[in-house]
């Protein structure tokens, strides 16, 4: 809505602005357009005076004669010449007569009776003088002194108006686009009208006026334009400018109530992004719970502790398990073991190893041989997840434990504030060795020991070598007189500060003294 | 959201495999869970034309996990040899520990 308002407000203060300045242009133009025409007006008295000065000059130097006058005045007497008669007057006997004439005199009784007074009346003024509109406005009367200190000669004229005192402007003349007005003397009265190119007069709206200085009297032209003199795109403007800014403005009006439902529904879809992610989540993470043993069995001489952490990239169920499986009141089988990938496949995999495990173990199975047996069940080929696997033997009386490593880790084992990795033969993970047989060592675990067996969620890092990580691990369980929970919260609070990226499976055994 | 890893991949892989039928194959950046689908099309490519022989430029992989070794080991079955050159001493490790540096074909 602001927007609308807003655009709707810049498109009116445009449009404004550029009928302004459209106008004043206009104006400008139409001034300037009318003056030049004032000026061309003004160069064109002299096809009047000319004519008749020459014609008195004439009578002057005749003195009076008629055969001379009539001979040059013929000239420009008649149609397509600037008068319709002239006359030569003079003084005879103290009274104006008329020595001669070319033309037809207006029939108005004021033109023949009184054509030759002006020499008495109008001794001292300037040499031509127009006498006014006559016959009924359709003339122009002209006269002229001839030069002297008394004139003795003087010459009448009569211009013709135009028919309805109409005329047009040639069209590709530089007032084409002009209309006007002529008036005699410096008023707008109707009488005084000596043509026009409009009918109805007076000319109303965007006009211009000169004045012409003519003789005794003036020329008044009004003009104004029949079309925009800067063109029809500076016209156009104000509404091309109004038309376009309230498009625009409804387009921007549109787009930005289309931007903001649009973040508005980016916000749900990150919302509920969110959700489901959290949602996916905690459902991997309450599968591979599912999968994992709920309480480790007890046993009399040693304690095992455990901790499964999910990874932080962990959107899918990892493959990490481990699983320790009584096999009697003094021994027990357990196994550490990660699933490469993620997802359900990978939970497959790991599912199926994991219950794998159980059965070899209650077949009584011994680790080297659990884990070759395992390697018929997997093929990276054919499922595209491998496994490493470490399976142990724990004889908790004898303090003795068999171990065999399917391309895993082996485990810590620290006594007496010194941790040291079991030397151990690896063989290949699960899945890519047909055929592989795996060899069990056997190790004694001293009393009081602890051994830790993890998946590398706990030691790998990336651009770091995984023996700085194995390192790391060792220092931060060396110090042994914490509790094995404690210790391996320790564990995984120190190697993993700020979670792993991978799922991290731990498992702790540690024997009372 | 802050959880979500940007979803580039950290991987690419430049192969080729000459007239006597040996892929090369360089991994370079970090060969992950994230990477190892668009690595595997990659290599899957090289392997339609059936080498009997692989050679890993390893070089300038600086990550590899168990994704990774999987994919690695995959390849080196569908080939007759397989060997690893240049390798990064953290990938190196990793190889080492899982046991596969002989059925990788990497040089102590």
């Amino acid at each position: 809505m602001l927007v609308l308002l807003l655009g709707l407000l810049i498109t009116a203060s445009l449009a404004f602005i550029v009928a302004t300045v459209n106008n004043r242009n206009e104006n400008r133009l139409l001034n300037v357009q009318v003056h030049e025409a004032g000026t061309v007006l003004a160069g064109a008295i002299p096809t009047i005076e000319v004519p008749l000065a020459s014609g008195a000059a004439i009578a002057v130097t005749d003195n009076g004669g008629a055969g001379q006058f009539d001979q040059f005045m013929v000239n420009y007497v008649g149609t397509g010449h600037p008068f319709v008669y002239a006359s030569l007057c003079g003084i005879a006997n103290g009274a104006p007569v008329r020595l001669a004439s070319v033309g037809k005199p207006s029939p108005a009784p004021a033109g023949i009776s009184s054509e030759c007074s002006f020499l008495t009346r109008s001794a001292g003024s300037p040499a031509l003088s127009i006498t006014g509109l006559i016959a009924g406005g359709t003339r122009v009367g002209y006269t002229y002194l001839a030069t002297g200190k008394v004139p003795k000669f003087g010459v009448y004229a009569e211009g013709l108006l135009p028919p309805n005192k109409r005329v047009a402007i040639p069209t590709g003349s530089s007032f084409s686009d002009l209309d006007f007005a002529l008036y005699l003397g410096r008023s707008q009265r109707n009488g005084d009208l000596l043509e026009s190119t409009v009918a109805h007069l007076p000319i109303v709206g965007r006009q211009a006026v000169a004045t012409v200085p003519f003789a005794n009297t003036a020329l008044t032209l009004v003009g104004t334009s029949t079309q925009p003199l800067g063109g029809s795109l500076s016209r156009d403007l104000t509404f091309i400018v109004s038309v376009l800014g309230v498009i625009l403005t409804i387009g921007a009006t549109l787009l930005t109530e289309r931007l903001v439902r649009r973040r508005r529904s980016a916000e749900d879809l990150a919302e509920e992004n969110r959700r489901l992610y959290g949602e996916q989540r905690s459902l991997a993470a309450t599968l591979q719970r599912a999968l994992l043993p709920k309480e480790t069995p007890i046993f009399r001489g040693i304690e095992i502790d455990s901790r499964y952490v999910a990874g932080l990239s962990a959107m899918d169920i990892g493959g990490d398990w481990f699983d320790v499986i009584p096999r009697n009141d003094n021994s027990f089988l357990f196994v550490v073991g990660d699933v490469s990938g993620r997802g359900v496949r990978a939970a497959i995999v790991m599912a199926s190893l994991h219950y794998a495990v159980r059965a070899y173990a209650a077949e009584g199975d011994q680790p080297g041989t659990v884990l070759t047996k395992l390697g018929a069940l997997l093929d990276v080929h054919r499922d595209s997840h491998l496994a490493t696997v470490l399976c142990g033997f724990v004889d908790i009386d004898k303090h003795e434990m068999t171990l065999a490593s399917a391309g895993h880790f082996p485990p810590l084992v620290v006594s007496n504030g010194q941790g040291s990795y079991v030397e151990l033969a690896v063989g290949l993970p699960i899945g890519t060795g047909e055929g592989e047989t795996y060899a069990s060592t056997t190790i004694e675990v001293p009393p009081g020991a602890t051994v830790l067996a993890f998946t590398d969620g706990l030691v790998e890092r990336r651009k770091e070598a995984i023996d700085v990580g194995l390192d790391r691990l060792r220092d931060a369980a060396a110090e042994d007189d914490r509790s094995l929970s404690q210790l391996l919260g320790e564990v995984i609070d120190r190697l993993t500060p700020d979670g792993s990226e991978d799922d991290t499976a731990i498992l702790g055994l540690r024997w009372q003294n | 959201m802050a959880e979500l890893r940007d979803g580039g991949p950290t991987a690419s892989v430049e192969a080729s495999v000459d007239a006597d039928r040996v892929a090369t194959i360089s991994i370079i950046g970090e060969l992950d869970i994230a990477s190892v689908n668009s690595v595997k099309l990659d290599i899957d490519r090289v392997l339609g034309d059936h080498p009997h022989r692989v050679v890993f430029d390893l070089g300038k992989l600086s990550f590899m996990d168990s994704s990774g070794i999987a994919l690695m080991v995959q390849v080196a079955n569908s080939a007759d040899s397989v060997e690893i050159h240049h390798c990064t001493d953290i990938v190196r490790r990793v190889i080492e520990i899982v046991g596969l540096a002989e059925t990788l074909g990497l040089a102590p």
